[in-house]
């Protein structure tokens, strides 16, 4: 088992896809929402584990990723870990090196970004950089594959070789410290337990430092009280006598002896401003860094919107049309068309699986955008210039991308928050996310508001999206007083990283293992509710209709339906009629417009007799159809710019369906129609999203959050509504 | 608890917080003025007692430095808490 360490940006990941390829998963590290890579690497016969522990600065346990990765190092005791280090970056970097030094010899240092250390004229003395270390040094470019299989040699020797048990890593502290460890050294070797548990100068260090670590792995050990009691004396007699911060003051010796190894072995330090620095002055800027943030993520947004939407109508089709249809037609060779179970097979899987694939060219073009941000180092900038701004909403400044995302799609937006930097953070933007009005609720206010405020269409819509934000900055601003009250505000502490040209492998190896990420969480949780509420479509309560062949208004579905209606009678629109509109809405807001047609009884438009043109001239139809949806996307990539090379047309309301649910809110408003429909609007915007969004949140936030954001999205929606119909009633009376 | 260097003590010109300082300009850490967590994850990240950091970029708030190699975008509520000293003000203990 091989693991692979290094700060964020030093191209651990780079090294990583290069080992592995294709011969990767990811997961979640057991009871966190960090993730976890893990692939194999073939060394001739033998096979490699190879785990990609999470980028950190440094091992001290100040986010859940330090704690995974020390844990990792010190307790599943890896054969080789390999730090991956920046050669352009030493002194900083090698910071981490010396602190996994402190945990275990089988340690090689992989020193990359050689190409460009080189460019910057500066010489690293290799050898001398191994002997003080005490551990192999090898150079490579991981960008190129310069060096790796070097690198990887030295892996496979070092961990087929003898393990040592007992080793001195280079670092000495000052006296008293030194002689502060021995005797906690000492007295952790007298307990079997933990000296076999822990290397023991590591943990007498440890000791020293965390307190913490103490009371949650130590304390219950046979001795441990003990052993944490002398470490806290030891701290206290330390703290007084340097009258400073234990732990600062070890910090500070270590990048001491670090200062003087780089003075040793580096010779051509660069001078001036670097080629980063100067695109910096832009990108850094106060207003040319935010425009610039602001047309970057414009692209962004219409290449997960706009781009993708051409390929997302070719999924839709291909699934429920062309795959829908055949299905049929062959459960016809068997004479079961017409049977409960062909309905079940089109209208409850396929739906389901059209519901789960619809998200894919979301999903692959978004982890695009994202994988070039991160790549580039870009992302560093955009939470730079953002940061003032969102830091009024208690947030940090990254956190504005997935909440920007959140207008074109909840479901990557919840993904985005992967990015952000502590777990409260990601949090609290998760939380947020829903109220940003996504493209699926559009139609829903477009079809509203043509029918009640014809001349006022746009600035009803304009509404909606006003007040999702006005929701989130409320809800954010409580969430910080109440539930996030004791988190720390996570001030900006981030290194910036220079400018790298992504690599195209990167960037498609970050698509393609996230959208399989989601395929593998989301698509149980969108099929079973897909086939339940079919079931529920299905099962007659009237007595008369078969199973699978009833009208809605006679299902069990309607019935649900009904009971939940008195629940909207106070905002205004409460009948079965719009409460099922409500209910597929949970499942998709697309079906809103749907579901509101089929319950109001209006024939929806037919799509024109459809011909049946046999197995391959359909397959014919459908594979020229998805390069017409390539070369839309294509045509849309203009439109990024505001170029429009598609014709649009606006949807209205089809006369018919705007009478009958004109009629319907009527009825339930007591004459008040257009206010009823307003909460209604108000009802959509605010209550969750869709089931996508909830599994989405499940994955990234947890259970538990995902149960307190479903639950409080429909309260805030329903006061909300309730707000707008009730006060509405007395102001316009 | 902070640190408190002895160096602070022997000039007379008070160590002002790095977020006064103008881009441009190079200054000496003289103590972190915060919580021991801060302290700590500052100085892992090498802002330790008497590096030398440079400002590279101010976006009202946020602020770039160059310390130790390394680029690192530290928000105003970091700013405030580090006390720096101007370089000439050096070099006597």
């Amino acid at each position: 088992m091989i693991a692979l360490a290094g700060n964020p940006n030093t191209g651990k990941t780079t090294i990583f896809n290069r080992l592995t390829g294709a011969r990767q998963h990811t997961g979640n590290w057991p009871g966190k929402t960090v993730e976890k890579k893990e692939g194999t690497w073939w060394h001739g016969e033998t096979r490699f584990r190879i785990i990609d522990l999470p980028g950190t600065y440094s091992l001290s346990a100040f986010s859940a990723e330090e704690v995974i990765a020390r844990d990792f190092i010190v307790e599943a005791r890896p054969d080789v870990v390999i730090v991956v280090v920046d050669a352009t970056n030493l002194e900083r970097n090698l910071y981490l090196v010396l602190q996994i030094l402190e945990m275990t010899p089988a340690v090689i240092v992989a020193l990359n970004m050689m190409d460009v250390a080189r460019d910057q004229g500066l010489q690293i003395d290799i050898d001398g950089l191994s002997q003080r270390l005490g551990v192999p040094v090898v150079p490579l470019t991981a960008r190129t594959g310069e060096g790796l299989p070097q690198l990887m040699a030295t892996a496979a020797q070092v961990a087929s070789g003898p393990p040592t048990t007992r080793f001195l890593p280079p670092i000495r502290y000052s006296r008293p410290i030194e002689e502060a460890i021995a005797r906690l050294e000492e007295a952790i070797r007298a307990h079997p337990q933990l000296a076999q548990g822990y290397p023991a100068r590591w943990l007498a260090l440890q000791l020293l430092q965390d307190d913490t670590f103490c009371q949650e792995k130590i304390a219950h050990l046979p001795g441990g009280v003990a052993l944490c009691q002398q470490a806290r004396e030891a701290r206290i007699s330390l703290e007084a006598r340097y009258r400073t911060d234990i732990d600062a003051l070890i910090a500070e010796e270590r990048y001491a002896w670090i200062h003087r190894l780089v003075q040793e072995v580096i010779r051509g330090r660069p001078q001036g401003p670097t080629l980063s620095d100067r695109v910096d002055a832009v990108a850094m800027h106060p207003v040319g860094g935010l425009i610039l943030f602001l047309a970057i993520m414009w692209v962004v947004f219409k290449l997960s919107t706009d781009v993708a939407a051409p390929f997302v109508a070719w999924i839709d089709l291909f699934v429920n049309r062309f795959l829908a249809h055949w299905v049929l037609e062959g459960l016809a060779l068997v004479h079961l068309e017409s049977s409960w179970f062909a309905s079940l097979i089109t209208d409850g899987i396929l739906a389901g699986v059209g519901g789960v694939l619809v998200f894919v060219p979301v999903l692959m073009f978004l982890y695009m955008g994202m994988a070039i941000m991160e790549d580039s180092g870009y992302m560093a900038r955009a939470a730079f210039v953002m940061d003032g701004y969102m830091r009024h909403l208690g947030l940090q400044g990254k956190s504005f991308v997935p909440l920007v995302l959140g207008f074109g799609c909840n479901v990557p937006a919840i993904y985005a928050t992967r990015t952000l930097d502590s777990r409260t953070d990601r949090l609290l933007t998760g939380l947020l996310v829903p109220f940003m009005s996504c493209s699926a609720r559009l139609p829903v206010y477009v079809l509203i508001a043509s029918i009640f405020f014809p001349h006022f269409r746009t600035p009803a819509v304009l509404v909606m999206y006003l007040l999702g934000v006005l929701v989130a900055l409320t809800v954010g601003f409580l969430l910080r007083k109440t539930l996030f009250k004791r988190s720390e505000t996570s001030a900006l502490l981030i290194e910036v990283p220079a400018y790298r040209l992504p690599t195209i492998k990167n960037v498609w190896m970050e698509m393609t293992l996230r959208t399989r990420a989601f395929l593998e969480g989301a698509a149980t949780i969108i099929m079973a509710v897909s086939i339940v509420i079919w079931l529920f479509l299905a099962i007659p309560v009237n007595g008369q209709s078969a199973f699978a062949d009833t009208p809605v208004e006679h299902s069990a579905f309607a019935a649900v339906a009904g009971v939940m209606s008195p629940l909207f009678k106070p905002l205004g629109f409460g009948n079965w009629q719009n409460a099922s509109a409500l209910i597929t809405g949970f499942i998709a807001k697309e079906v809103v417009v749907s579901t509101l047609a089929q319950v109001y009884h209006v024939p929806q438009e037919s799509p024109g007799p459809e011909e049946d043109l046999g197995f391959w001239a359909e397959a014919r139809l459908a594979a020229i159809s998805f390069f017409r949806a390539t070369a839309d996307t294509l045509k849309a990539i203009p439109g990024i710019v505001g170029i429009d090379l598609l014709d649009e047309e606006e949807p209205g309301a089809p006369p018919a369906l705007g009478e009958a649910i004109r009629q319907g809110f009527e009825q339930t408003s007591g004459g008040r129609g257009a206010l009823a429909g307003f909460s209604f609007m108000v009802f959509v915007l605010l209550y969750t999203p869709c089931m996508a969004t909830v599994a989405a949140m499940r994955q990234e936030l947890g259970g538990r959050w995902t149960l307190l954001s479903v639950g409080s999205q429909l309260t805030i929606a329903w006061l909300a509504a309730f707000l707008v119909f009730q006060a509405g009633k007395i102001f316009l009376s | 608890m902070s640190s408190h260097n002895i160096s602070t003590l022997v000039f007379d010109i008070a160590p002002r917080p790095l977020s006064a300082v103008p881009r441009g300009e190079s200054v000496r850490l003289v103590r972190i003025d915060a919580g021991r967590r801060l302290t700590r994850r500052l100085a892992e990240l090498g802002l330790t007692p008497g590096v030398v950091m440079q400002v590279v970029h101010k976006n009202g708030g946020p602020m770039l430095i160059a310390v130790r190699g390394a680029r690192l975008a530290l928000g105003r509520g970091v700013t405030d808490k580090i006390l720096v000293e101007e370089l000439d003000h050096t070099v006597s203990s």
